[in-house]
C-alpha cells in the first residue's frame, strides 16, 4: 500500500509497449519484404533526410536533441512517481480560535502503538505490523496480521472492527484502515508469553 | 503565591523552567514523567513558547472504554491548564504551547482516595 | 465555540511537501470539527485500496520500461551532440549511421535485423500485455462496514479446512482447502473404512464462508477421497 500512481504505470506500459511493438515488427518487415523497404525508403528520406551525412540543415540534429532530452525527463519522472512513504503525522490541530495559541499533533508511532497493543493480545493473532501510510494524498493506516493457522478470518476482522472504532472515537475521526490477514502462521498450538 | 508580587528581577534558570514545564505537561496529560520532553523556548517576541512531546495516554482499544471526548478537545484544555500552572508556579507567561503525542501508554486508572 | 481547523497530515519523510488535507467525517459530541468530506467518500478511497491490493503491481515492469527509454534517450542524445559537433565515436559518424538505415534492407544481414526486431517486438508485446491484462493476486476481499479487507487465499483455504474438521472429526491433516477465484475445495481425506459425514462438513463450509463474505464472492465444494490409508 503506497503512492504509487498505478493508472499511470499502466497507460505509459500500453504506450511503450505499443511503440516497441511497432518498431520491432516494422523493423523484420522492412528486412524481409520488398514492398515494405520500398515504403520504408520513400518515407525515410523524407522525415530523416535531415540527418543524413552532407545535410546543409543541422536544425533536425537539434530536434533530435530535444526529442531524446524530453524523453529522458518524462522517464526519470515516471520513475519518480513510483512513491511509498510511511508518514511521520497522522493528524494537527490548531484548536479553537480565540484559544491559546499553539498545536496539537498526533504522530504516526503514536497511532501504530495503540492499534499494535490492541490487536496483539487477540488469540486469533500470531504477529502484527501496523504502520501509517500516505496513499495519493491521504493517510490511511495498514494493518497486517497473520492468523494462527485455521483461524476463521471473520472473527480477526470482527475484533479489529471493534478496535478501529475505539481509535475512531478517539481521534474524533474515521481513517482509512487496510486490515491484510496473511498467510503462515505459528506451528505451535500455544503461544508463550 | 506569585513570585511577581515580590520587587525584584526573578531570574530561573532554563534547566529549571524546562523541568517544571516537563512536571506540568505529565500531569495533564496524565502521562508518565519519565516519557515527557519539554522544551521551553522565546518565540523571538519576548514571551515563552512550550513545546510538549509526549506519549499519549489511552485505555485499551477495542475493550469499549474509550472516553466520551476526542483526544484533541483533551489535548487543547490540557494545553490551557499546561499555561496556567506553568505560569503559576514560574511566573512567567507562556504564550503558546504545542503538545506533540509521538507514542502510545496505557492509562492506568487513578486509584480512588 | 468556534470551528476548529483539523487537517489530517501526510507529510513524506523524503520531501517537504507541506501538510495535506485529508477527509474523514467526524461526528463526535461536543467538539467542533469540520467535516471535509462525506464517508462514501472514504468508503470510495478504500475500495479503491482493496482493489491495489487484490492486483499485482506493474511497476517493476514499469521500472524496466523506464530504463530501457532512458537508454534509448541517453544513445540517441549522444548521437545528436556528436553530429552537431561533426565529430565521431568509435570512428562511427552518427549521420553514417542515418544513411545506412535509410538505404536499408541493402547491406545488412537479414538475420541480425529480424533478431534485433524480433526481440524489440517481443518486448513491446510484454510490456502491452501488463499493462493491459488485469493481473490478480492469490487474494480475496471481505467485506466490513468499518474496514478495507484483504486476506491471502491461504487463510481462507486453512479456515475452511478447519471447519470441515471439526464437524466430522477427523485428523489435523487430513482436510485440504484450496482456492480459486470463485470456489472454495475441501477435500476430505479419512482413513481407509471410516464413515465421513460429508453433509456435516459441508455445512460447516459453508457457513463460514458465510460469515466470511468474500468477494467474489465463494462456492464451497466439498469431497471425500479415499486414501487407503490405515491410520490417520
Amino acid at each position: 500500500m503506497n503512492g504509487t500512481n498505478r493508472t499511470l504505470g499502466r497507460v505509459v506500459l500500453v504506450l511503450v509497449g505499443l511503440v516497441f511493438l511497432a518498431l520491432g515488427t516494422a523493423a523484420v518487415l522492412v528486412q524481409l519484404l520488398p514492398a515494405a523497404a520500398d515504403v520504408w525508403r520513400t518515407t525515410a528520406d523524407r522525415t530523416l533526410g535531415g540527418l543524413r551525412t552532407g545535410a546543409a540543415d543541422t536544425s533536425a540534429w537539434w530536434w533530435a536533441l530535444g526529442g531524446a532530452v524530453v524523453l529522458g525527463v518524462l522517464a526519470l519522472l515516471v520513475l519518480g512517481s513510483i512513491g511509498g512513504g510511511r508518514t511521520g503525522t497522522v493528524l494537527e490541530d490548531d484548536g479553537p480560535d480565540g484559544g491559546l495559541p499553539g498545536q496539537v499533533r498526533i504522530e504516526a508511532a503514536a497511532v501504530e502503538h495503540a492499534l499494535s497493543a490492541a490487536i496483539t493480545p487477540l488469540p486469533q493473532v500470531a504477529s502484527l505490523a501496523v504502520d501509517v501510510r500516505r496513499v495519493r494524498r491521504r493517510t490511511a493506516v495498514r494493518i497486517v496480521v497473520r492468523t494462527r493457522r485455521g483461524a476463521p478470518p471473520r472473527d480477526v476482522v470482527d475484533r479489529v472492527e471493534d478496535v478501529v472504532r475505539d481509535l475512531d472515537a478517539l481521534l474524533g475521526q474515521r481513517l482509512p484502515v487496510l486490515l491484510r490477514i496473511v498467510r503462515g502462521g505459528s506451528s505451535r498450538p500455544d503461544r508463550v508469553r | 503565591m506569585s513570585a511577581a508580587a515580590l520587587p525584584g528581577t526573578d531570574r530561573i534558570a532554563t534547566p529549571a523552567l524546562v523541568h517544571t514545564a516537563q512536571a506540568v505537561a505529565a500531569e495533564a496529560l496524565r502521562a508518565p514523567l519519565r516519557e515527557v520532553r519539554a522544551r521551553v523556548v522565546d518565540d523571538g517576541r519576548g514571551a515563552l513558547a512550550v513545546e510538549v512531546t509526549s506519549p499519549l495516554t489511552l485505555p485499551a482499544l477495542g475493550s469499549h472504554a474509550v472516553p466520551d471526548e476526542p483526544v484533541l478537545a483533551t489535548a487543547h484544555r490540557a494545553r490551557a491548564a499546561i499555561a496556567e500552572r506553568f505560569r503559576t508556579i514560574t511566573g512567567r507567561k507562556v504564550e503558546r504551547v504545542s503538545v506533540t503525542f509521538s507514542s502510545a501508554v496505557l492509562d492506568v486508572p487513578r486509584r480512588v482516595r | 465555540m468556534s470551528p476548529a481547523d483539523t487537517r489530517p497530515a501526510g507529510t513524506g519523510s523524503a520531501d517537504s511537501r507541506p501538510a495535506s488535507t485529508s477527509d474523514g467525517s467526524s461526528a463526535a459530541p461536543g467538539s467542533a470539527l469540520v467535516t471535509k468530506a462525506p464517508p462514501a467518500d472514504a468508503d470510495r478511497f478504500l475500495r479503491r485500496i482493496v482493489r491495489r491490493e487484490t492486483s499485482a503491481p506493474r511497476t517493476p515492469t514499469v521500472v524496466v520500461a523506464m530504463v530501457l527509454l532512458l537508454v534509448v534517450a541517453a544513445a540517441v542524445g549522444t548521437a545528436a551532440v556528436v553530429a552537431l559537433l561533426d565529430e565521431r565515436i568509435a570512428g562511427v559518424d552518427p549521420r553514417a549511421v542515418v544513411d545506412a538505415a535509410v538505404r536499408v534492407p541493402a547491406g545488412l544481414l537479414d538475420a541480425v535485423v529480424v533478431a534485433i526486431g524480433a526481440v524489440v517486438a517481443l518486448l513491446g508485446l510484454w510490456f502491452l500485455l501488463h499493462g493491459v491484462l488485469p493481473a490478480r493476486r492469490p487474494r480475496h476481499a471481505i467485506r466490513s462496514a468499518r474496514l478495507g479487507v484483504v486476506v491471502d487465499d491461504e487463510v481462507l483455504a486453512s479456515a475452511a479446512a478447519r471447519a470441515a474438521r471439526s464437524a466430522t472429526r477427523l485428523a489435523p491433516d487430513a482436510a485440504v482447502g484450496s482456492v480459486g477465484r470463485r470456489t472454495l475445495d475441501v477435500v476430505l481425506l479419512p482413513a481407509s473404512g471410516v464413515d465421513v459425514a460429508v453433509v456435516a462438513a459441508t455445512e460447516a463450509v459453508e457457513r463460514e464462508l458465510a460469515a466470511v463474505d468474500a468477494v467474489p464472492p465463494l462456492a464451497a465444494r466439498v469431497r471425500v477421497r479415499s486414501t487407503g490409508r490405515i491410520d490417520g
